[in-house]
């Protein structure tokens, strides 16, 4: 199986708090990969630094052929990011939000319109999307930025909390349209401290905690091998 | 290219917003509104105002006296009733009282030097308050004037103006070498009523275009768009780019409508002189109009100027968590934009202490201050220095501003200013 990721012993510090702790895992092509862990952990600071926001201290990182320091313009063709807390600019429409980010991943008009029209049909916005995104709600505000992060059908989606402050509802929209645009073949690599979620959602996931990469696995895997009826009580056991 | 495009489009988007277009009107209406009342004011005032005459000598010098003052103001003769002249001239609106005392014509027929008594009824320290007396005065130094020269006559054939001015002053002003018959106050006063707005455009373009690339900057952070925009494919570079350039764009846009608020405001109030044709001609033939050239120069200094500005807000904006914190960081830039412009308007920079000029000249907004009168007197050699030494400082603040936005360093230097726990893992 063809890998999307491959990281070797990464490493990040922010002073003198090792924020990555020499971390290494694969990601395979076309599967959901989870990063689960309590706050703190180090999830963001490694979703972060395979978007190419923050360099890394030490390791090697490898994203399809791409190697992280030598080719992030390259990478930043191929992946999509998702941060936590992202915000998208308050006084254009969504459409013309939309619209803007698809600029910059196509070629020609066609192009254009067709990233705009899967975006247009991911966020399910409807007539709303010709409003301002200042009169968004969190939830309408939340399926705006990840139809911009998918409808461009990157080769790697990387999401922070996608779900993050969320509603039942509209957690559950979101999930079930991240698992559907998986299932095209976009691989997608999440975060959340939500165990659950990440159980319901990823084929695979790493549990992660004070920097460090506890076990890797499938949920089913995990659960099996320390005796838990969830992720959350795998979670407590890998921690012990 | 067609990312470029994008973001300068979206950028320019950001910032033509409705909190911006209706101050704009705002300014420009007020500006307008305020010029035209100073007109209308300053037109009244000029018209002859009324005065109260009280004449207690009734003499033919004092009924001439009179007559005289029909040339500038309106003269109105009391004449006894219940209220005393005081009173009357309020009942009336009139501010000013002029007493001709009792003897007043005999008394200057005599040599005597009579006086004449005049009381200004003060109601606002406003121009029309004093005008009606200024007038008055002009007249009474006229007819003074008249006296003394008859006086002089009685006494000798010589021409009265050269027994006042035994010495004839004749004044010139020595302009790029050549000579010309004007005194150099004259020629100060042309050259501040035609260059007035020049400084006026410097300050709002470098100012404006400050704050609105520490703006797009500091909103960027604060509303969580900039990681998003980091991870698109577009070279970072462009992003700072981009934001200068729409910045640049807006800066002249709103720069221009300001100023046509601005110059029918200092029309206003200059009465048309600002501005005015004939004072321009007077000016460009004694040699002291910009040429096409110096317009040139003066442009090829602004615009560098604007992008030093833009690169050294750009750098100050990047360690700003939202845009409130980026217009307090400003304020330093703003000081060091307002000082040549101040020191510029009252004071030639090159008298100052060699220290403050050469903060002065450290300063890279002093440049388009300093040449706009520079260059009018033929010193080009300030064009030369201003522009390398705005290349050097833009090209290093570029770099230095580049150079943030491409690195991490854009979200980490806000962990150093705070503690590690704030910043998110």
């Amino acid at each position: 199986m063809k890998h999307a990721i491959v990281t070797e012993n990464l490493s990040k510090k922010f002073g003198e708090i090792k924020a990555v702790d020499s971390i290494s895992f694969e990601v395979y092509e076309g599967e959901i990969f989870g990063l689960i862990g309590p706050n703190g952990a180090g999830k963001t600071t490694t979703l972060r630094i395979f978007s190419t926001i923050l360099r890394k201290d030490s390791g090697n990182v490898f994203i399809y052929d791409y190697k992280l320091g030598e080719d992030d313009e390259s990478i930043r063709k191929i992946i999509s990011y998702l941060p936590e807390e992202a915000g998208a600019y308050k006084n254009l429409t969504g459409l013309a939000y939309l619209e803007f980010m698809a600029g910059f991943y196509a070629d020609t008009k066609e192009d254009l319109q067709r990233i705009l029209k899967t975006g247009i049909e991911l966020s399910d916005l409807g007539t709303r999307l010709k409003d301002k995104i200042s009169t968004y709600s969190k939830g309408m505000t939340r399926k705006i930025l990840l139809a911009r992060a998918l409808m461009h059908k990157p080769k790697l989606a990387i999401l922070d909390e996608p779900t993050s402050g969320l509603d039942v509802i509209n957690s559950i929209e979101i999930r079930n349209t991240i698992k559907q645009f998986a299932s095209s073949g976009v691989t997608v690599l999440i975060s959340s401290h939500n165990m659950l979620e990440i159980e319901y959602l990823s084929d695979r996931v790493a549990l992660i905690d004070k920097g460090h990469i506890l076990d890797i696995g499938s949920p089913a895997e995990l659960k099996e091998r320390y005796n838990g009826r969830n992720l959350e009580e795998v979670f407590m056991e890998a921690v012990k | 290219m067609k990312n470029f495009i994008n973001l300068l489009k979206k950028d320019i988007k950001e910032i033509i917003t409705l909190q911006l277009i209706v101050p704009l009107l705002v300014v420009m209406v007020f500006y307008s509104f305020m010029g035209n009342i100073m007109q209308t004011e300053i037109k009244k005032y000029a018209e002859p105002q009324k005065i109260l005459v009280v004449d207690y000598d009734k003499s033919n010098t004092s009924k001439q006296f009179i007559d005289n003052l029909k040339a500038s103001t309106i003269p109105e003769i009391y004449k006894e009733n219940s209220l005393n002249p005081i009173q009357y001239a309020e009942s009336k609106d009139i501010n000013v009282i002029v007493e001709i005392p009792k003897g007043f014509g005999a008394d200057l027929n005599n040599f005597k030097q009579p006086s004449l008594k005049i009381y200004s009824v003060m109601k606002s320290i406003s121009i029309a308050s004093l005008s009606a007396k200024a007038r008055l005065e002009s007249v009474v130094k006229i007819i003074n004037e008249t006296t003394s020269n008859m006086y002089i006559k009685s006494f000798t054939n010589v021409d009265p103006n050269i027994i006042k001015n035994p010495i004839l002053v004749k004044e010139f002003t020595v302009i790029k070498g050549a000579i010309s018959p004007i005194a150099p106050e004259a020629v100060q006063n042309l050259l501040t009523s035609q260059i007035t707005l020049i400084p006026i455009i410097l300050a709002f373009v470098i100012i404006f275009a400050s704050q609105m690339i520490a703006n797009l900057i500091a909103s960027e952070k604060e509303n969580k768009t900039l990681e998003t925009l980091m991870t698109a494919p577009i070279k970072r570079p462009l992003i700072i780019l981009s934001k200068m350039l729409a910045s640049s764009i807006m800066a002249l846009v709103i720069s221009f409508f300001y100023l046509i608020g601005m110059s029918n405001y200092l029309r206003g109030v200059s009465m048309g002189e600002i501005g005015n044709a004939q004072t321009s001609k007077i000016l460009e033939s004694i040699g002291l109009s910009f040429t096409p050239i110096q317009y040139f120069y003066l442009g090829v200094l602004l615009f560098l100027t604007i992008l030093a500005s833009l690169a050294l807000s750009s750098i100050l904006a990047t360690f700003a968590e939202d845009t409130k914190t980026a217009q307090m960081y400003l304020t330093p830039l703003m000081i060091l934009v307002m000082l040549p412009y101040f020191l510029t308007f009252f004071t030639n920079v090159d008298n100052l202490s060699l220290p403050i000029k050469i903060f002065v000249y450290a300063i890279p907004f002093s440049y388009p201050f300093i040449a706009s009168q520079k260059l009018l007197f033929g010193n080009t050699s300030i064009f030369l220095i201003g522009v390398v030494y705005l290349l050097i400082f833009s090209l290093v603040s570029i770099s230095i501003a580049t150079w943030i936005i491409s690195s991490d360093r854009i979200f980490t230097v806000r962990v150093k200013r705070k503690s590690f726990n704030l910043f998110k893992r």
